[in-house]
């Protein structure tokens, strides 16, 4: 039977291996999340997006993968055109422009302003909804969500 | 009458019967491990990171307010580290390391040390830790989000959200097999069902929880999902769902079961048990949180010493 000064002791041993332990393995954590950062940004697992409508969670990894829908990344990111190198975000070119400007800064990231002058782009809800390729997709193939409530949470 | 004689027992010499506070601690964690491993296999090494800051922060919040209040040193009894252990099991693998830090301080300073320390508190300690994190930084507790870009090769939504938010035509794909299994995402140590009935299971026979507040509560679960499941299905789901995801097991075999929070009498851990998980489905199916285990057991810690006044009358009459 242990004596209770032994258990104390016990107790300081395992309190400081733990805590070496837990420090050091959130350092090699943090560590390896870095080195990942570019590969999750290129190919996320799933994507969270915050809406006004509430979350919609979309399993990014689902739609690329050859045994589920296999997509091609262009598919969906189609601009600039077959250039899989420069590819967007949605969110990068589906924005707004502020009331006080013409064109979103990101357009002319890469083009002057009279190149996209009479360049119509849709916005972040058209894009993913009534003028986009979500729902485009989902009611062509007869697959995936169509209704609000089914990519929405509450 | 004659006071002095209310107090009288036998006479020495006493016999200890061996058991110890800190035999009991030790077994429940050993209990509670069953289900971390396959939690720590799951998410690998930020699971680690996670249940290890978490004992140790939780130890040495303990030594600090031991020393501050000058009391005697009770780390040795193993509770803080228990505490630490269940506190990272509630809690996904990606939880960052200053919200380990504040939920561990508030589980055992807030939860246990002002009331007392070990036996004295109200209230379970981890769950008061809980609760104040997740009302206060909810969004690391939103474990869709939280696990992002894990792929572990199952169906990867939380499933109580995916309940809540999309009704039972979400919940088809995940099987109550996996779900046993411990194929859903969830809090690193509350997912492997098999292990936390396992674990339960031992420490009912070894007698170091009852099996009164356990059972009560999975029935009371079970009975009121079952309820809810018959009036409108499609919203509502059944009672072996609601069984086997969120906090229900870890709830049922480790949370509700604390022994300062909890009824001693036979009917009283039968009403609480019921009542905590009657409170759980309740919050679920009609309330805002998409998991209610950890206000539904708060809510019944604090009816406790009420309840617990329902009691055998002692025969015969004082004057």
């Amino acid at each position: 039977m242990m004596t209770s000064e032994k258990k104390l002791q016990l107790a300081k041993w395992i309190t400081a291996i733990l805590l070496v332990v837990g420090v050091l393995s959130y350092i090699f954590t943090a560590y390896a999340r870095k080195t990942q950062e570019e590969s999750i940004q290129d190919e996320p697992v799933r994507v969270l997006y915050k809406t006004l409508g509430g979350k919609v969670l979309f399993d990014h990894k689902t739609h690329i993968s050859e045994t589920k829908y296999g997509l091609s990344c262009t598919d969906c990111h189609h601009h600039p055109e077959d250039e899989e190198e420069a590819i967007r975000s949605c969110s990068f070119c589906h924005v707004s422009p502020a009331k006080d400007e013409a064109f979103h800064p990101n357009c002319l990231d890469c083009h002057d302003q009279e190149e996209v002058e009479d360049v119509e782009t849709n916005n972040q809800v058209d894009s993913t909804h009534s003028r986009g390729e979500c729902i485009k997709c989902h009611t062509e193939y007869g697959k995936g969500p169509i209704d609000c409530e089914k990519c929405h949470s509450k | 009458m004659n006071k002095d004689k209310q107090f009288i027992v036998s006479h020495a010499p006493f016999w200890h019967n061996g058991s110890s506070i800190p035999e009991r601690n030790v077994n429940i964690i050993l209990a509670a491990l069953i289900a971390v491993i396959p939690g720590i296999f799951q998410y690998g090494l930020p699971a680690i990171a996670v249940v290890s800051l978490s004992v140790s922060m939780a130890m040495i919040w303990e030594l600090a307010l031991n020393w501050l209040t000058k009391r005697p040193v009770s780390i040795g009894d193993g509770n803080a580290a228990l505490m630490g252990l269940l506190f990272s099991m509630l809690i996904p693998a990606t939880t960052p390391f200053w919200v380990v830090i504040t939920g561990t301080f508030l589980v055992v300073v807030i939860g246990k040390q002002i009331f007392g320390g070990i036996g004295a508190n109200p209230f379970h300690p981890v769950l008061i830790g809980l609760a104040i994190i997740r009302v206060s930084w909810g969004e690391f507790f939103d474990f869709d989000q939280a696990l992002l870009n894990y792929d572990l090769g199952f169906h990867m939504a939380y499933p109580l959200a995916a309940l809540k938010s999309f009704g039972t035509s979400a919940i088809e794909s995940f099987s109550a097999l996996d779900l046993l299994m411990g194929k859903q995402i969830g809090g690193i140590g509350a997912t492997f069902g098999i292990g936390l009935i396992l674990g339960g299971i031992y420490l009912i026979l070894r007698g170091f929880i009852r099996w009164e507040i356990s059972v009560s509560f999975l029935a009371g679960i079970f009975i009121s999902a079952f309820i809810f499941n018959q009036v409108d299905p499609s919203k509502y789901a059944g009672p072996l769902f609601h069984l086997l995801t969120g906090y229900t097991l870890i709830g049922a075999f480790f949370l509700s079961t604390d022994d300062s929070s909890s009824p001693v009498n036979f009917i009283p851990m039968l009403i609480y048990g019921l009542g905590c998980g009657i409170m759980t489905i309740l919050i679920r199916n009609i309330g805002a949180y998409v998991d209610g285990v950890v206000f539904a057991i708060l809510l019944m810690n604090l009816t406790n010493p009420l309840i617990d006044k329902i009691r055998p009358k002692a025969m015969g009459k004082v004057m």
